[in-house]
């Protein structure tokens, strides 16, 4: 009797031990030391003022449709760490805008 | 691509300046959480165990971005880079299209998806069709399931057709021409990735390993 609990208690504190290891350790590392300001409901033009000088045929851009409303956001404008999180406002609906 | 709205509280995510396993780390002004960029999941702080809602944008050129979505506006920010055109997301193995569902993960190299265009597959029990298009080197995933039907896709003499009833379908997931003119397929959030970061991020993720 004695042995299957010692059996039994082994057995649960391996299961809790696998349960441990399978969680994620999260160790982020401190690049710079504060925080960059928030891009909060930037500018927004139309198709035909971005055409051409914003944003050009070949370059890449995230496209969201939210309700009736679409809106591009061109990767290029959205690298290093000024840029890389829009917080945005399209088809009613608060919108983080990163890749 | 995410809603920033949690439990009815509205969220300004800035970079953090930290980075975990090379990925940005992002910060809610609100509340100080910390939340994985990629996991769109918080790290610490109040809002610990908090999963943003993933919405589904896709990337790819601005060409066919705008005859898509004539309507659309842009961001009226100006260029901080200038190298992401449309060679970046064809360079072999940099790339994937990432699900993430209840359950599970699963990633969809550009490099099967440029072979294909148009794979149909079963995630997580449901069918879903993940279609990629080489002008815009952009890819979308759909549910192949409409109403009582389950549709099945292929690509045939440069469209997106059905095979049950050989409607014509768009990149958009609209039926534009066919008996099923006018149905929409609900689209899943997929999320262009880079393969490293991916499989970092979601150790468990399968990857989908071409047709056969």
């Amino acid at each position: 009797m004695k042995r299957n609990q010692t059996a039994l208690l082994f057995l649960l504190l391996l299961v809790s031990k696998m349960a441990r290891a399978e969680e994620r350790e999260f160790n982020p590392r401190v690049v710079i030391p504060r925080a960059f300001p928030a891009i909060v409901e930037p500018d927004v033009v139309s198709l035909k003022k971005a055409d051409g000088s914003l944003v050009t045929d070949e370059e890449l851009v995230l496209g969201v449709v939210v309700g009736k409303e679409a809106r591009a956001y061109p990767i290029n404008t959205l690298t290093g760490p000024r840029r890389e999180i829009i917080n945005d406002q399209l088809g009613g609906k608060a919108i983080a805008a990163t890749w | 691509m995410y809603a920033r709205e949690v439990e009815g509280k509205k969220l300004s995510f800035a970079v953090s300046g930290m980075l975990w396993n090379r990925s940005l780390i992002m910060v809610d002004k609100e509340t100080g959480s910390l939340w994985s960029h990629l996991l769109g999941e918080s790290m610490r702080g109040e809002l610990k165990g908090t999963l943003l809602e993933t919405l589904p944008g896709t990337i790819m050129t601005w060409a066919v971005w705008k005859k898509a979505y004539p309507e659309t506006t842009v961001l009226g920010l100006d260029r901080t880079a200038r190298e992401f055109v449309k060679e970046f997301q064809e360079t072999p193995g940099r790339f994937v299209l990432g699900l993430r569902l209840i359950k599970s993960a699963k990633a969809y190299p550009f490099e099967a998806l440029e072979k294909e265009l148009v794979v149909n597959d079963t995630f997580e029990e449901a069918p879903i069709v993940v279609l990629y298009d080489r002008e815009s080197t952009g890819g979308r995933a759909f549910s192949r399931q409409l109403e009582e039907r389950t549709l099945t896709f292929v690509w045939k003499e440069g469209a997106i057709v059905d095979e049950e009833t050989g409607s014509t379908w768009t990149m958009k997931g609209d039926c534009k021409e066919g008996s099923l003119q006018g149905k929409r397929l609900k689209e899943i959030p997929a999320i262009p990735s880079f393969a490293k970061a991916w499989s970092q991020f979601y150790p468990r993720s399968t990857v989908y390993q071409g047709a056969r």
